[in-house]
C-alpha cells in the first residue's frame, strides 16, 4: 500500500512518513502541493494525506486535481489547523474523505489511514 | 625559473605588456579566491544540512517512540549535546521542537515537552526574557507558553503591564495558555487597553468549556477599563453565562458605545422574554444609527408578537437603512406577511421587500 504525504513542514513530513513506514506502508513524500501533483503523475497512491496550507499549490487544489484526474476514488485525509473550519468544509466539498485538526496524534492518523484504505473498494 | 630571471623578463616588458600581465595576475587571483570561497561556503552549507537532517531524524525518532517512552527515558546522543553548544543549532533544535509541538498532541506532544526540558532549552527560553530587545523577550515568552512551562509564570506576570504592546500581549496570551481561566485574573489590574486582536487570541487560548472555573466576570463588567468590559461581555456570550444576564443588560446603559453594542451582541446569546423590551427601550434612548441597526438585527433571534408594532413603525422610518433592517427582522419573525402591508407596492418599500426576499431565497 502506497501513501502520498504532502506537508510543507519538513519535520512533520518526516515524522508522518516514518510513522507510516513503521506501520508497513510505502510512503512517498512531497514538500508542497506542486511536488505532490508531480508525484501523482508518476504514481497512483492508495491514499493521500495532505496539509491544507502549503506553498505554490494548496491542499484544496491538490484534492481538486486528484478528483479530476482519477475516476475511481483515491481516499484523501486532510490536515488542517484549528479555526480553519471553512477550509475543511471546502475540502469535503472538493472530495476529501476525512480530516484531522492540528495538533493531532500520529497514532490517530495511522488508524484513520488504515481505516480509509480498508473501506475503499 | 629563478627570481633573477623573472625580474629580467619583467624588466624587458613594455608598459602595455606589464599592464596586461598585472590584470591577468589579478584575474587569476580573483578566480582562485572565488573558487575557494565558494568551495568553503558549499562545504559549510552541506555540513549544516547534514547536521540539520541529523537533528530532525533524532526528534522524529523521539516522537515515534513516544508511545513507549517515559519522561526520563529519552537518551540524548553526545552529538546533540555537542550541537547545543552552538547557538545556530540550539535555535534550530528549539524551532523544530516548537513546530512539532504545535502540530502534535497526545504522547508525542508530551515527549516533546520532556525533550525540551531535558535539553535545558527552557533555561535558554527564559534567558531571552532578560535580553534587551523586546522581540527576543516575545520569542522567549511564546516558546515557554508553547512548551507548557508553568514554572515560568512568575516571570511573565510583571510583563503584563509593560509599556510595549507586543510584549504585553505575548505575556497575557502566555499566562492564559498556561493557566487557563485562572490566568484571567490579571485583567483586574490591567492598566492598558486590551486590543481587539489580543481579545481574539485570548478567547482562542481559553479552554472550550468553562465549568465552574470562570469567576470574577461580574467585577470585570464594572471595570473602568472599557476594553476589559468588552472582553468580559465577549466571555458571557462565548460561554453563555445566563447567570450574568442582569449585569450584561445593565451594560446597555454604559456610557461607551462600544460596550453598549457588545452588550446587545451578548444578549443575543443569553436572552430571555424580557430582552426584546430592554433592547427596544435602549433603541429609543439612543439616536446612534449604528447602535439602532445592531439592535434591529439582534431582535431577529428573539422577536415576539408584542414587538411587531415597534418593527412596523421602524419599517416606516425615514432612514432607508433602518427600514431595511426592520424589514429583515419582520420577515425572519414569520409573524407578518410584508406584501400584505398597504404600502408594500410603494417606493421604497417595494424594492426593500424584493431585496430582503431575495436574501432569504
Amino acid at each position: 500500500m502506497t501513501i502520498l504525504v504532502a506537508e510543507d513542514e519538513p519535520i512533520m513530513l518526516t515524522t508522518i512518513a516514518l510513522r507510516l513506514k513503521k506501520d508497513g506502508f510505502n510512503v512517498i513524500t512531497a514538500k508542497d502541493g506542486k511536488e505532490a501533483l508531480d508525484r501523482l503523475n508518476e504514481i497512483k497512491p492508495d491514499l493521500i494525506i495532505t496539509d491544507m496550507m502549503m506553498p505554490y499549490i494548496s491542499g484544496l487544489e491538490v484534492i481538486q486535481q486528484v478528483r479530476k484526474k482519477y475516476e475511481e476514488q483515491i481516499p484523501i485525509i486532510i490536515l488542517s489547523s484549528m479555526g480553519q473550519e471553512n477550509i475543511v468544509v471546502e475540502a469535503f466539498q472538493a472530495g476529501a474523505n476525512d480530516y484531522l485538526t492540528k495538533p493531532f496524534s500520529p497514532a490517530e492518523l495511522t488508524i484513520r489511514a488504515k481505516r480509509l484504505i480498508k473501506l475503499t473498494p | 625559473m629563478g627570481g633573477g630571471e623573472l625580474y629580467a623578463i619583467l624588466k624587458n616588458l613594455s608598459l602595455l605588456e606589464g599592464l596586461f600581465f598585472t590584470c591577468f595576475a589579478c584575474l587569476l587571483l580573483g578566480v582562485t579566491f572565488t573558487f575557494f570561497y565558494l568551495l568553503t561556503v558549499n562545504w559549510h552549507h552541506r555540513r549544516k544540512k547534514q547536521q540539520r537532517d541529523f537533528i530532525e531524524e533524532f526528534i522524529c525518532n523521539v516522537i515515534l517512540e513516544s508511545d513507549e517512552l517515559a519522561d526520563t527515558d529519552i537518551s540524548i546522543p553526545p552529538a546533540i549535546s555537542e550541537l547545543l553548544t552552538h547557538n545556530y543549532y540550539k535555535e534550530f533544535i528549539l524551532n523544530e521542537l516548537l513546530i512539532a509541538k504545535k502540530n502534535l498532541q497526545g504522547s508525542a506532544g508530551h515527549v516533546l515537552k520532556s525533550l525540551y526540558e531535558q535539553l535545558s532549552l527552557n533555561n535558554y527560553s527564559q534567558s531571552k526574557l532578560k535580553k534587551h530587545g523586546w522581540h527576543h523577550k516575545v520569542k522567549g515568552i511564546q516558546e515557554l507558553a508553547e512548551m507548557e512551562q508553568v514554572s515560568a509564570l512568575h516571570q511573565l506576570y510583571p510583563l503584563i503591564n509593560s509599556k510595549n504592546e507586543a510584549l504585553r500581549g505575548a505575556a497575557l496570551s502566555a499566562i492564559v495558555k498556561l493557566s487557563g481561566f485562572e490566568g484571567l485574573k490579571f485583567i483586574e489590574n490591567l492598566s492598558y487597553p486590551l486590543s481587539e486582536w489580543l481579545q481574539i487570541n485570548l478567547l482562542n487560548d481559553l479552554p472550550k468549556h468553562a465549568g465552574n472555573h470562570l469567576k470574577g466576570i461580574e467585577k470585570w463588567l464594572l471595570s473602568s477599563n472599557t476594553s476589559v468590559v468588552v472582553f468580559a461581555l465577549k466571555l458571557t456570550r462565548v460561554y453563555q453565562l445566563f447567570e450574568l444576564y442582569q449585569q450584561v443588560s445593565d451594560c446597555l446603559k454604559h456610557k461607551e458605545e462600544i460596550v453598549r453594542i457588545e452588550a446587545v451582541r451578548s444578549l443575543q446569546f443569553i436572552y430571555n422574554e424580557s430582552t426584546p423590551s430592554s433592547l427596544i427601550q435602549s433603541y429609543h434612548n439612543q439616536e446612534n444609527k449604528r447602535y439602532q441597526l445592531i439592535v434591529l438585527s439582534a431582535l431577529t433571534e428573539m422577536v415576539t408578537n408584542e414587538d411587531i408594532p415597534f418593527l412596523l413603525s421602524e419599517f416606516k422610518a425615514s432612514d432607508d437603512d433602518i427600514k431595511l433592517a426592520a424589514g429583515r427582522t419582520l420577515l425572519k419573525s414569520n409573524e407578518i406577511d410584508l406584501e400584505s402591508l398597504s404600502y408594500s407596492n410603494l417606493h421604497p418599500w417595494s424594492s426593500i421587500i424584493k431585496q430582503i426576499k431575495s436574501e432569504v431565497a
